[in-house]
């Protein structure tokens, strides 16, 4: 559909490892000008509401990439923030979590999750869930335009 | 006169209303019957035979023969006449028994030891009723000193006689109940003294009147040093007051009360006791009676089951974190080590040799060893952390459902599982599917490849091993009703086991085989136990190499709810 501009996808991660190989996936996909990342929920927040170290920032994501355990603010907490924030509320959240937890996939979806994915254990299907994300959430689904 | 003081006051021929007549009111009748006449003279007979006293003159020379009778004798029912007719009216009248008795007496005043006689006999109405009579006689001597006549003087005294056995009867009776009291009250000592509980009875104002053997014992003191003191003496710590006085009259008794108590040595020993007030024969209260034990064994034990609880709780507590960081944290590494393998032999393929490339799958392999292992014992540590309560559940119908879940791979092995009758007991559902599954699971992982499998699965009759009491006239169900109980049995036909390694096969990563012959970590029978062990049965198995295996499992039918809850 519309590949004019590309769309942002932020990752919300504090294991390096774990950025590092989804860096690595997007980078297969060639994606990699769409990703950025954080390291926890607290930076996450900064980013999306453009304050702190991204005050100057210009990139409106178009789509969150979760984990659940992060130190400072939680995934969950994060998440709980950003559907409970008007201008928020709308932006596609995904966790992406080695947790199997039924209570954790339970509580995101009440607090309002798009999305619940336990990461992939090889790189391959780490590859194939990064392409599988971007045609699902970027080219099959409709989303409502967010404002900036 | 003939009426001897002695027996003035009651001896009387019939009561009067007011009670007996007395030699006073029978002598003032008399007088008063026979007053003097215009001449002055006093009719004597007339006033003798007013009287209710009876006279007798027997001549005896030259026969016996009743020569007077004054008319009080009538009152027997006989008239003047009757009596004068019948030849010997004493004979007839006195009870054979007391006529020898009569006979020595009467010898004693013929022969002058005594001048009159005195006894009393039993004589009967003509109506058959039976009176005593009370006979003073006496002999009127001829001049040559025979005993020609006999006068006497008679007066009832049955009324008298009556009440002297009214009174001995009640004088033994008194005895008696003296007697009673006694047994009653060295019965009573030998119960305080013999008790292993303390007795301290205090007045109602809190002074200690008395103690038994084992509040000494348990205090140290004398005897002397307790009575006559406060009982506050004995208490360490809120002191007895009015109010609890108070408090104690209105409910009449208090019971469990747990007190410290001080020791003579000041030591402090806790203490459960009852207390009540108790009344005299007026119904004034009359003490307060308190009556308890040394509970330091009850509290010691007590805190060590809420020890052991905090414990519980806690080893749980940490049970369920660490199966969050298995869960997490654990896995993360893991999944690490298998992504940058994969990373490496994937990306830099062309620069491995093919024995670089065998470690790293080798690496890989060990890693996902790893993964499963912590599933494993996040599974085993899950029968605890993730248990439910129970409730009735249809262990036939869960075995149904196992074996359909399980129906690709019984085709595969070409197998058969057989499901009898099974019980409905009280269970956590899921645990006790993940017990069946796991036993015939098992079953079908260690089949024979020479024969097909099969697997029944059945129950033995359940067997009463415990049992029920009545008490008064209810029958009690001993607790919980958890005595019965039902042992499943998993058979199969597949290659057995040595009974030597039956305690092995039940504990956590213990295998019998290798890695390469059975897959799997060892955790299946483990978590098997677990479930059962948690369900307060027991799992064991019979078996023999090559020739099938046995599993049992004795579960109780009904669960004591309330234990489950309480250790949870």
């Amino acid at each position: 559909m519309n590949k004019s501009k590309p769309i942002t996808i932020l990752m919300a991660d504090d294991d390096p490892d774990d950025r590092l190989l989804l860096k690595e996936a997007f980078e297969e996909n060639r994606l990699l000008n769409n990703l950025e990342t954080v390291e926890d929920g607290e930076e996450l927040l900064d980013f999306l509401h453009r304050r702190g170290k991204y005050e100057n920032s210009e990139i409106t994501p178009g789509l969150v990439l979760l984990d659940l355990n992060m130190p400072r603010k939680s995934g969950l907490e994060a998440l709980k923030e950003i559907k409970a924030d008007e201008k928020l509320r709308r932006l596609p959240v995904v966790i992406l979590t080695t947790s199997k937890a039924e209570e954790d996939i339970i509580r995101s979806y009440d607090l309002g999750v798009n999305s619940f994915i336990v990461k992939p254990v090889t790189f391959d299907s780490l590859v194939e869930m990064v392409k599988d994300l971007d045609k699902y959430w970027f080219q099959i689904v409709e989303l409502p335009s967010l404002k900036n | 006169m003939f009426i001897s003081t002695d027996n003035a006051n009651v001896e009387s021929f019939k009561p009067n209303p007011n009670g007996f007549e007395t030699t006073d009111t029978i002598l003032k009748t008399a007088f008063e019957n026979a007053l003097p006449n215009e001449k002055g003279e006093i009719n004597f007979r007339e006033m003798f035979e007013s009287l209710s006293v009876i006279f007798y003159i027997v001549n005896l020379d030259p026969v016996y023969k009743l020569e007077y009778v004054s008319p009080a004798f009538e009152c027997l029912g006989y008239s003047l006449e009757e009596i004068y007719a019948h030849p010997k009216i004493f004979d007839l009248i006195i009870h054979p028994d007391d006529l020898v008795m009569i006979d020595e007496q009467n010898k004693s005043v013929y022969d002058g030891t005594v001048k009159e006689s005195g006894y009393a006999y039993r004589v009967s109405t003509k109506g058959g009723e039976m009176r005593w009579w009370k006979d003073h006689g006496r002999p009127i001597f001829n001049e040559n000193g025979d005993c020609v006549k006999w006068f006497g003087v008679i007066y009832d005294i049955t009324e008298r006689k009556q009440m002297i056995e009214d009174l001995k009867e009640s004088n033994e009776k008194l005895e008696q109940s003296r007697n009673d009291l006694a047994v009653a009250k060295s019965y009573a000592e030998n119960i305080m003294d013999s008790m292993v509980d303390f007795v301290v009875v205090v007045d109602m104002d809190l002074t200690i009147k008395r103690v038994n053997p084992a509040t000494l014992k348990l205090n140290g003191y004398r005897e002397d040093e307790l009575v006559g003191k406060s009982v506050n003496m004995l208490i360490a710590d809120r002191p007895y007051n009015e109010k609890g006085v108070n408090l104690l009259r209105q409910k009449g008794y208090i019971q469990n009360l747990t007190k410290l108590n001080r020791r003579k040595d000041g030591s402090v020993v806790p203490i459960s006791m009852s207390m009540c007030i108790i009344k005299d024969e007026n119904g004034e209260e009359a003490g307060i009676v308190c009556v308890g034990k040394d509970i330091t064994e009850i509290v010691k034990a007590r805190e060590e089951i809420e020890k052991s609880n905090r414990l519980l709780r806690q080893s749980n507590r940490e049970l369920q974190d660490f199966a969050y960081i298995a869960s997490h944290d654990l896995q993360e590494p893991l999944r690490k080590v298998q992504a940058f393998g994969d990373r490496l032999q994937k990306k830099f393929a062309n620069q491995l040799s093919e024995e670089g490339s065998d470690y790293i799958s080798r690496m890989r392999d060990a890693a996902i060893r790893m993964q499963r292992l912590i599933n494993d014992l996040l599974t085993f540590s899950r029968v605890t952390s993730k248990a439910q309560p129970f409730e009735l559940v249809d262990v036939k119908k869960i075995a149904e459902e196992v074996a359909s879940d399980l129906e690709v791979r019984i085709e595969q092995t070409n197998g058969k599982v057989e499901i009898g009758e099974l019980p409905a007991i009280d269970a956590d559902e899921f645990q006790i599917r993940q017990l069946l599954q796991n036993l015939i699971g098992n079953a079908l992982k260690f089949h024979r490849r020479e024969e097909n499998p099969l697997i029944k699965i059945y129950a033995e009759s359940p067997e009463q091993t415990g049992g029920s009491f009545s008490f008064e006239g209810e029958l009690i169900e001993t607790v919980g009703n958890s005595d019965q109980t039902c042992t499943i049995v998993v058979e199969d036909n597949g290659i057995g086991f040595d009974e030597k390694y039956l305690e092995k096969i039940f504990t956590v990563f213990q295998r019998l085989h290798g890695r390469t012959e059975y897959e799997g970590s060892g955790i299946g029978l483990a978590v098997c136990r677990k479930i059962v062990e948690r369900h307060n049965g027991s799992i064991t198995a019979r078996s023999e190499p090559n020739k099938g295996a046995t599993f049992l499992v004795t579960l109780p039918i009904a669960q004591n709810k309330e234990e489950i809850k309480s250790s949870e």
